[in-house]
């Protein structure tokens, strides 16, 4: 199924430092179009710093090995080049819903600022079909609102309908439901993956919750030390791990049994 | 339940604190004697209807010295509040968005400012400078805005790591569009509390300095030099140095509940 489908995203050998600790060692990794890649692993794994040098964080600097995108080097690119393709064409959203946006300004006047900054025109309408699939009831009045009078699942919906404004073609979620409660949780990826039908996104997502990746990813990586352990269909992954610490992994999960 | 109680306390002071400063801008209504206008015939008189709060030494009216006396001081206040408000949020914002070098330096010397006991500053400063009001608040001001840009600072620290500002710097927003759009806004509340804290203890610095002779320049009233003159004849008249001391102390109290009002609502 894998096979015969474009590459979105190509990691190779990829080695990422903070300052002065190597977290990423030699990664490498492919991302196909349409697919949701699920990267798992405890924390410290490396995860998010993935996420990070694939959107040319600062913070993160990239010690050896190349991301290309489509067919531009991520790795190469001039910061004003990264701009460009940060937003419309790769999307992110991060783990604290809290932190996406301004608390004590509209979002309204937030949403055009995503748009306008894009160079793009604002589109009430595109973002109140968004609002609509995530659930957001009342658009127009969620509108006139503040991040600040919102709860954490709706700032997180609002956070993936400001990522899906923009229509990007890869959308790399990191943590996003860690924040929130299981129900909400659950729905919150539901509506993720409705999104993800209609506009035809490629999700790179980062988890440390088994169970929620079982249930969207098409592929699961395994995230160990810096370094991908496994790479394989979900279904595959699940049933007959091949690593070592994957089946430990599996094997920790707890299970709700029915008596 | 609290907040609730709490706004209302906040709401009764504002009312007091803006009474005040009604009564001090239009004193010319309020107080009918000339503040200035001495007397021979009425020195030292004890309060009666035509002197509501007696005379004084020369023989002016100290009703009419504490209201006019008041503008002095409250606009002197609220003007060097503002200006180390100004100053102050700038300098801060500037230190903790930029960090490095710039804040290395502009800290260190606000460092050198919190060193000395700012009365005693305030004091060597205006010596320096001679008397007059414009000398007693640059020597205020030059430790007051240290507070603020610290505030400013920490506030601004913890706001740049947040996604939004990293959004705004990754869309290729300038650093003086997110200082002024996403971190002003965002840290005004707590400042403007400070603001709020610090008026009690400037209007106490300003009219300290006036008691010691470095603020006002004679014969304009001002609360701090009223009471240092009044002081010589206490036994005699009173209620030369009770009235100007009284003014005083409700206003800073009005002024101080009224910052820690704000401040406990915030936090509620």
């Amino acid at each position: 199924m894998v096979a015969d489908k474009e590459k979105i995203l190509k990691i190779s050998g990829l080695s990422a430092a903070y300052e002065d600790a190597n977290v990423i060692n030699s990664v490498s990794l492919d991302v196909y179009k349409g697919e949701v890649l699920c990267i798992v692993g405890e924390s410290g794994s490396g995860k998010s710093t993935l996420i990070k040098a694939i959107c040319a964080d600062n913070s993160v600097s990239v010690e050896e090995g190349s991301i290309t995108y489509k067919d531009k080097v991520v790795t190469d690119l001039k910061a004003r080049e990264v701009q460009k393709l940060l937003g419309c064409e790769i999307g992110l959203i991060q783990q604290n819903p809290w932190g996406a946006f301004n608390p004590i300004r509209r979002i309204d006047v937030q949403f055009k600022e995503t748009f306008r900054s894009h160079g793009k025109f604002f589109h009430a309408e595109r973002i109140k079909e968004i609002f609509e699939v995530l659930g957001l009831k009342d658009p127009d009045k969620i509108l006139k609102m503040r991040p600040y009078e919102l709860s954490g699942g709706m700032s997180q919906r609002i956070a993936i309908a400001a990522a899906f404004v923009l229509n990007p073609k890869l959308l790399l979620c990191d943590e996003i439901t860690s924040a929130l409660d299981v129900t909400i949780a659950m729905q919150v990826m539901q509506q993720l993956m409705e999104l993800k039908k209609q506009q035809e996104t490629t999700i790179i997502m980062v988890t440390h919750n088994l169970g929620l990746a079982k249930c969207i990813a098409d592929r699961i990586a395994i995230m160990y030390e810096g370094k991908i352990v496994e790479c394989a269909e979900a279904s595959d992954i699940l049933k007959d791990p091949q690593d070592e610490y994957t089946k430990r992994l599996i094997s920790d999960v707890p299970r709700l049994r029915a008596i | 339940m609290k907040k609730k109680k709490l706004k209302a306390k906040i709401i009764i002071l504002s009312v007091l604190a803006l009474l005040l400063l009604l009564m001090t801008c239009f004193a010319g209504l309020v107080a009918k004697n000339d503040p200035n206008a001495t007397s021979a015939a009425a020195i030292r008189t004890a309060p009666c209807a035509d002197y509501p709060f007696g005379t004084d030494n020369l023989g002016r009216c100290v009703f009419s010295r504490v209201l006019y006396g008041g503008r002095t001081t409250i606009t002197a206040t609220f003007f060097l509040v503002a200006v180390s408000f100004a100053a102050g949020t700038l300098i801060g914002m500037i230190c903790g968005y930029h960090g490095g070098i710039i804040d290395g330096i502009l800290m260190r010397i606000a460092d050198i400012m919190l060193a000395f006991p700012q009365m005693v500053v305030a004091i060597a400063v205006a010596g320096i400078l001679g008397g007059g009001m414009k000398g007693a608040m640059i020597a205020l001001g030059i430790t007051m805005w240290v507070s603020f840009a610290r505030l400013a600072r920490s506030h601004t620290f913890s706001l740049k790591k947040e996604a939004f500002i990293k959004a705004a710097l990754i869309a290729g927003k300038g650093d003086i569009y997110i200082i002024i759009v996403h971190i002003l806004p965002n840290l005004l509340a707590p400042v403007l509390t400070n603001a709020l804290t610090q008026i009690g203890t400037t209007m106490i610095g300003l009219s300290g300095l006036s008691f010691l002779g470095l603020g006002v320049v004679p014969p304009t009233a001002e609360w701090g030099s009223m009471i240092s003159e009044g002081r010589a004849y206490i036994q005699i008249a009173p209620w030369a140095v009770l009235y100007p001391a009284l003014a005083t102390l409700i206003t800073i109290i009005i002024f101080n509940c009224l910052g820690d009002a704000v401040m406990d609502y915030r936090e509620a």
